[in-house]
């Protein structure tokens, strides 16, 4: 049993702090504020959980990359390109697809409705009292909901500043919905050139630039590069170091072009590319985010929820996140690291969480345990002083 | 020198800058060498920026102090190096303006460079040689008794981005470009996936870099190692800085009272770069 309060939550870094800002964008774009720690404009990933992974900021930096590795045959990583995606269209930015089918586009989670979200609150009847003394603070679940979904009524408030239709910062969203398209969504869907030849990814890179170049200021882009190098979605000369690092490269050009406009997640199959290549570790030298997915084996994961206190309706973790480099805060320093660089991740139909990780204890054992003095204990008399 | 600069490492990076010699940092993914790269540049930019009293020892006799820096950054852009320099109180903007410095920007394609800023447009190590024997020309040009520094952040990415570019073609460039100009630091990465040489498995990428990591520590005169903290990360501690002599050292230097050394350092924006040893608080 640590000493570390356990209920503090991974959101807790980005409270608004006093700070001033480095730079501030004169218009508020839509989906765009402010980070908590420095002020550069950040956006959000779709998943409140995923935006409190960015030291401090709240959000994923704009100008910055992320790379999201995941090992096995699961693809937890495309649910938060989903959401991502989802995002970005409920806040009117330009998505760019590479590799997908359109179909893709259509099968992106729609939002949550009100009611669905308020029946989560309500706090279930067969709840044990302890000390009626606890009552008023509420029940444990619920203040992890309530927690959950305080970023997005701080921000909720901010927008309210900005203009008279509320938008949220992050919405939530249902993975059984699909998602109804705004009559202003723009997605476009790059497709990589199989001609091997060619540099397979020259026509995705100038499409993208001139989309940049010719959209106004205000503008925000959204970046989606699923399953880099990955044969089922790009032809497999992709992989070669020359191609798959110029590519890598002229995502920096673009970002770097356009600091405040652009934000980019790709992911990247671990079992194909282990981290252990050097070909890996240069995808990861030019992201300026690396997080690990590993999810847990199944077995574990069904002992892992029998173990739990059945009562409590919180999900057992599906796999461990681990940050191996922040956006911002290894290249700047502006941020605040993050108390660990273990996490699990649980993803539900709602939401995309994650939790500082620990281990449960051990409660198999506990007929042992209680077996043990009665048999084992030396009596009075026997005991030698 | 300035305040910026942590007091243990002052001695070390004035020494790097002002022998003849070439220095390479090693950076680890989550430890990279932003922040004691751009340290160096501003030691450099500082020195210059005495150069009025420089000019005017020049006119009583004395040589120049007066440094002039080209910068070039393959995969990092010119805005992470400008804020990371507005924290130790150098504007790049002006220094570009001013022609103290020349930065070679690889990421050159829109407008967000400073304007005198030449753009790397292929990202091949002949045209990277030929910008910078260029800016060399147009320093030298401009104040003939100015020393030249040479600045490369991310030199080993020409090499895993090129294939038909060797480790043996990097060396040598910068073997020339030693004797060019005054002094060249360098970076390399030294993730343990980019350097393992024994294995059977190892990719060409793989062996080339490790040859050119090994090639830079023979060649460096002194070694600035940056990796994180072997026991996990830390609120407090950012990683751990090893300075140790490279190849290049020459044993009769014992005059100089720099010793091999491992500290741990912490960096944090606002509060700039701490340095300290093991067990001091």
């Amino acid at each position: 049993m640590s000493f570390r309060k356990r209920n503090v939550g991974i959101s807790d870094g980005r409270r608004p702090q006093p700070t001033v800002p480095v730079a501030s964008t004169p218009v508020r774009l839509p989906g765009v504020r402010p980070s908590a720690a420095d002020g550069r404009p950040v956006t959000s990933t779709g998943s409140a959980s995923f935006d409190g992974l960015f030291a401090g900021h709240g959000g994923l930096p704009l100008g910055t990359s992320i790379l999201l590795e995941e090992s096995g045959t699961t693809d937890y990583a495309g649910a938060l390109l989903r959401f991502y995606a989802a995002e970005g269209l409920m806040q009117g930015h330009y998505i760019h697809v590479v590799g997908l089918p359109e179909q893709w586009g259509r099968e992106l989670p729609g939002l949550a409705s009100e009611s669905s979200k308020k029946s989560v609150e309500t706090p279930h009847d067969d709840k044990m009292k302890i000390a009626w003394r606890y009552e008023r603070l509420g029940q444990h679940g619920t203040d992890m909901a309530a927690r959950d979904r305080t970023p997005v009524a701080a921000t909720d408030m901010v927008s309210v500043q900005s203009g008279p239709q509320q938008t949220p910062f992050c919405h939530t969203f249902d993975l059984s919905k699909r998602l109804v398209h705004p009559p202003t969504a723009q997605v476009k869907f790059l497709r990589p050139d199989p001609n091997p030849t060619k540099t397979c990814f020259a026509s995705i890179l100038s499409e993208l630039t001139s989309v940049v170049k010719s959209t106004t200021p205000d503008t925000i882009h959204r970046f989606i590069v699923p399953s880099l190098m990955s044969p089922a979605l790009y032809p497999l000369h992709s992989s070669m170091p020359e191609q798959i690092l110029s590519f890598q490269h002229s995502i920096r050009k673009l970002l770097a072009a356009y600091p405040n406009r652009l934000t980019l997640i790709q992911t990247l199959p671990l079992s194909l590319y282990p981290r252990s290549s050097g070909l890996t570790k240069w995808v990861e030298l030019l992201s300026d985010g690396v997080y690990e997915l590993t999810p847990f084996p199944h077995s574990a994961d069904a002992e892992f929820a029998k173990s739990r206190d059945p009562n409590t309706k919180e999900e057992p973790p599906q796999g461990l996140l681990r940050v191996h480099k922040l956006p911002i805060l290894h290249d700047l320093g502006s941020g605040t690291p993050l108390a660990d660089t273990d996490w699990t991740f649980t993803l539900s139909r709602r939401k995309f969480t994650i939790k500082p990780f620990n281990l449960p204890p051990i409660e198999g054992d506990t007929d042992a345990q209680q077996a043990a003095p009665k048999d084992d204990q030396p009596k009075k008399a026997e005991m030698d002083f | 020198m300035s305040s910026s600069m942590p007091p243990v490492l002052a001695s070390y990076v004035q020494q790097c800058i002002d022998d003849r010699s070439l220095t390479t940092l090693t950076s680890v993914l989550d430890t990279p060498t932003n922040w004691l790269l751009i340290r160096f540049l501003v030691s450099a930019l500082q020195k210059s920026n005495h150069g009025n009293s420089a000019a005017a020892a020049q006119s009583r006799g004395a040589p120049a102090n007066n440094y002039k820096v080209i910068f070039v950054s393959v995969f990092r852009s010119f805005d992470t190096w400008s804020e990371l320099a507005r924290k130790c109180g150098v504007n790049l903007q002006d220094a570009v303006a001013s022609s103290k410095l020349c930065y070679i920007d690889g990421l050159a394609v829109g407008g967000n460079s400073p304007i005198g800023a030449m753009p790397l447009e292929n990202l091949t190590l002949r045209d990277l040689n030929l910008c910078l024997i260029s800016a060399i020309k147009v320093l030298s040009a401009e104040d003939p008794s100015s020393k030249i520094l040479v600045i490369i952040d991310g030199i080993d990415f020409l090499l895993a981005c090129q294939p038909k570019t060797s480790s043996n073609d990097i060396q040598q460039v910068l073997l020339e470009l030693q004797s060019l100009v005054h002094g060249v630091v360098t970076t390399c990465a030294a993730d343990s996936a980019l350097l393992h040489s024994t294995d059977a498995s190892a990719t060409p990428l793989e062996l080339e870099h490790t040859t050119l990591a090994r090639g830079l520590a023979h060649q460096a005169r002194w070694l600035f190692q940056l990796r994180p903290l072997e026991t996990g990360q830390s609120k407090e501690v950012s990683g751990s800085i090893r300075i140790s002599r490279g190849g290049a050292w020459e044993s009769n230097e014992g005059a100089r009272d720099l010793v091999e050394g491992e500290w741990l350092f912490h960096f944090r924006n606002d509060e700039g770069v701490k340095v300290w040893g093991r067990g001091e608080a």
